[in-house]
């Protein structure tokens, strides 16, 4: 997957907690990322296995809507994440988001 | 001034404005937008719940965020749906039409030397050479069968080759295949050429044939008569 800000700010927003699930609209506010380029990137790590989805169980949902789908980083996720965070660290077109890293 | 503003502000048009802005259509328009995807995508169920994480303030912004992703990511999905659609379409109607008019080519190797029947009663065709040829590189399968001359009659495939593997093929065989008296050979071309534009009939567009050499033999006479022959393209129901 192409190495762009957006996926480091996606990369850096799933490990902040990389166990727990993650909602679309959540990590997009979370990652400063507009989900006109978020869904389709999540729609890629989904290909390469790097998350799995799910769906919100209906029985513990209190409000009255639909259930949410939900990501998960996988193992190979985290590796691959981790890894262009590691990358990102040392390239200067993510200097800007050095401040973030910590 | 600041009155007449107050009241534009707090007026009945403004306040169903409000409504069909925050309320009414982003929801509306999501559902509509969502139909862009597939109808198995479940980013179709998943924005429409989304929506209801979204504050109010921001929800018609979001849902036009929501078109951009739909037009970049649904459109391509909903065309290539309707493409392998419109392909698997295509393929189930040239299977049908295939099968309506499978180009079955007899081989009355049997009945052409029947012309000759005194010379053919009771010999034994020995086919030496068999040359196959496809010019125009049609697709399908080329079959040769001998059925045997029992009441079942039943088929052995001697040969099967891809059309698609040659446009000329020969085969020279050190030991001859035999026929006995009465057995039929059959050469058999499934074509599965795409359909030919216009209405030509599929048969124009597949041009396999096959030519063979051989003889006949007579296990009583030592001498054996050459046979040599092209096989022509029959249709068979």
């Amino acid at each position: 997957m192409r190495k762009t800000h957006a996926l480091v700010q996606v990369a850096m927003a799933l490990l902040d907690n990389p166990a727990e699930r993650h909602w679309g609209y959540e990590l997009s506010k979370r990652s400063g990322v507009r989900s006109g380029v978020l869904y389709p990137m999540l729609t890629r790590m989904l290909d390469e296995g790097w998350l799995t989805d799910g769906w919100e169980d209906p029985t513990t949902i209190r409000e009255k809507r639909p259930p949410r789908r939900y990501y998960q980083l996988t193992d190979k996720g985290c590796l691959a994440l981790g890894a262009v965070l590691q990358e990102a660290r040392n390239d200067a077109r993510f200097a800007d988001l050095r401040w973030r890293f910590a | 001034m600041r009155a007449d503003l107050l009241e534009t502000v707090a007026s009945w048009p403004s306040l169903l404005l409000v409504v069909v802005v925050f309320g009414f259509a982003p929801g509306f328009c999501l559902r509509l937008i969502v139909l862009i995807y597939p109808r198995s995508d479940p980013r179709r169920t998943e924005l429409i719940a989304e929506l209801y994480a979204v504050p109010r303030i921001e929800r018609p912004l979001w849902v036009a965020e929501q078109l951009e992703v739909a037009l970049f990511e649904g459109l391509p999905r909903r065309l290539s749906a309707a493409l392998r659609w419109f392909a698997r379409w295509r393929r189930a109607r040239v299977q049908a039409a295939v099968l309506g008019a499978v180009l079955m080519v007899v081989l009355p190797l049997a009945d052409r030397i029947a012309g000759r029947t005194d010379q053919v009663a009771g010999r034994t065709l020995a086919i030496s050479d068999l040359v196959l040829q496809n010019p125009s590189g049609d697709s399908g399968m080329h079959v040769m069968r001998v059925a045997g001359q029992g009441e079942d009659q039943q088929e052995t495939v001697l040969l099967e080759v891809g059309l698609d593997n040659f446009l000329d093929l020969d085969y020279h065989f050190f030991e001859p295949l035999r026929f006995k008296p009465g057995e039929k050979i059959m050469l058999a071309v499934n074509c599965q050429n795409p359909p030919p534009p216009g209405d030509r009939d599929e048969a124009e567009n597949c041009r396999p044939s096959a030519s063979f050499s051989g003889y006949l033999e007579d296990p009583a006479l030592t001498t054996s008569l050459r046979v040599a022959g092209s096989i022509p393209l029959t249709t068979e129901p």
